[in-house]
């Protein structure tokens, strides 16, 4: 067990090590943050909840700076839009972050905000499959291996339509683009990340592929540079407020700093269109944690303001009461034997009954994909041995 | 552990002094982390440069002009 300073809880420290592992692995292969799969994960071990966003987004500074450092080595790292991306991403985000707070203050923030990603979710997630599916259909008819597809209906229009100078040509995605073109993408997906409250990784790469044309790696790797810094943003503000665990961030950075190297040195091996696949799967189960969320989040009026006043006056600080307020046996005393409140205590059990399955089902998709990943990873090492031991051979 | 428990110090002393350092703490440590992975690979000889990828090769990726 060790000591969390900030909060003052007790925990275990292997599974931050391998949550940070996992999520390294499907950070580095994806690139993206996976907040989505980190949350529900940290609440069945016990991490206080209140940390779980801010201390997510801390890891991920040292996590996209070692993944994205890799990814500038093999050539998948597009500076030049990333960085012109940047600045339409954070006027976005500032911008759907103005129409959240007013939701908030209407009291309609989380069930529009939910409903708007499950859709966004599901179709981002349905695209990128049914357009894997007609790769290989037509794989089938030609007999052609398809590896990639770059461009689309759409990044031709938005080219065209915004061909204004000043344009440039970027050699790493062999593109010809303006940089108005970017710039408009940067607003379109900042403003998705900052109305939904999310990092927007799972925005950023599909309207990478989709709405620039880019191809499915230089995404990634795009993606990533961009990570670093919005979570260095995140991390600084989320610190701000008070609700970063840096010690447990630690951790995580050193099982992800492992994981990244397997989830980028795998991309290596397999084709854009197997990445584009995983995503989408990836995209559909971050839907389902949504989903189980909005159902959990339900049954929470009836008890939460209520117990979190009584744990207060208890004397219990904010960490604790986020900590206490997952743990049946401690919510079972002070809810029944303490406020005589039966009626709080079963609503309290729906929702956690919930929030677990949403938290097993999470930390069964993070392993799940993890493995996937490291298999293709192995796969290829051992594909290209075997390609560089029969080159030799035939030169001999 | 030290560094850590100076840092919940400060979070309470000085938030904004807490957050520049949580930052720079992620940054030198992914940094570190980063350059160490990059050595080990060189020392064992595993090659991770640039190289052939699929999107450079004509005929195995379908363009939508």
């Amino acid at each position: 067990m060790i000591h969390m300073p900030v909060s003052g809880v007790e925990m275990a420290w292997w599974p931050l090590l391998l949550i940070g592992f996992t999520v390294g692995v499907v950070g580095g292969f994806f690139g993206i943050g996976g907040a989505w799969l980190v949350t529900p994960t940290l609440n069945i071990f016990g991490f206080p909840m209140i940390y779980a966003v801010g201390t997510d987004m801390t890891h991920l500074v040292g996590k996209s700076i070692i993944a994205t450092f890799r990814h500038w080595k093999f050539g998948h790292v597009s500076v030049i839009i990333a960085l012109v991306m940047l600045i339409g991403t954070f006027s976005g985000i500032e911008a759907g972050a103005q129409i959240l707070r007013y939701l908030t203050k209407i009291g309609q923030a989380g069930t529009v905000v939910r409903y708007l990603y499950m859709i966004l979710l599901l179709t981002i997630g349905t695209f990128m499959l049914s357009e894997y599916l007609r790769v290989r259909r037509q794989e089938k008819k030609t007999g052609k291996e398809v590896a990639d597809v770059v461009g689309t209906a759409w990044s031709r229009w938005i080219q065209d339509t915004l061909n204004i100078w000043p344009t440039f040509y970027c050699p790493v995605a062999r593109m010809k683009v303006s940089l108005w073109a970017i710039l408009f993408v940067g607003v379109v997906t900042g403003f998705c990340a900052g109305i939904l409250g999310v990092g927007g990784g799972i925005i950023r790469v599909p309207a990478l592929i989709y709405l620039m044309g880019v191809p499915t790696k230089i995404a990634v790797g795009t993606d990533l540079f961009e990570v670093m810094f919005s979570g260095a943003y995140g991390c600084f503000t989320y610190s701000l407020k008070g609700g970063v665990e840096v010690l447990g961030a630690a951790i995580m950075l050193l099982g992800a700093a492992v994981g990244a190297q397997f989830g980028t040195i795998c991309t290596k091996y397999v084709y854009g269109i197997t990445i584009r696949l995983v995503f989408a799967v990836a995209t559909f189960l971050c839907c389902a944690s949504v989903i189980l969320k909005q159902i959990a989040s339900q049954y929470e009026p009836v008890y939460k303001k209520g117990i979190e006043a009584l744990l207060k006056q208890e004397g219990f600080s904010a960490g604790e009461i986020s900590a206490l307020i997952y743990k049946k046996d401690a919510m079972y005393h002070y809810m029944v034997e303490v406020a005589n409140r039966p009626e709080w205590y079963v609503a309290f059990m729906k929702n956690y009954l919930w929030t677990m399955v949403g938290g097993y089902l999470m930390l069964a998709a993070a392993s799940g994909i993890c493995i996937y990943i490291v298999v293709q990873l192995f796969a290829g090492i051992a594909r290209e041995k075997r390609e560089k031991e029969l080159a030799a051979r035939a030169k001999a | 552990m030290g560094y850590f428990e100076w840092l919940a110090a400060l979070e309470k002393a000085s938030p904004l002094s807490y957050a520049g350092m949580t930052v720079l703490t992620m940054v030198c440590l992914g940094g570190a982390l980063g350059i160490l992975a990059d050595l080990i690979f060189k020392a064992l000889r595993i090659d991770l440069g640039k190289y052939k990828k699929e999107y450079e090769e004509e005929d195995k990726v379908i363009k939508v002009q």
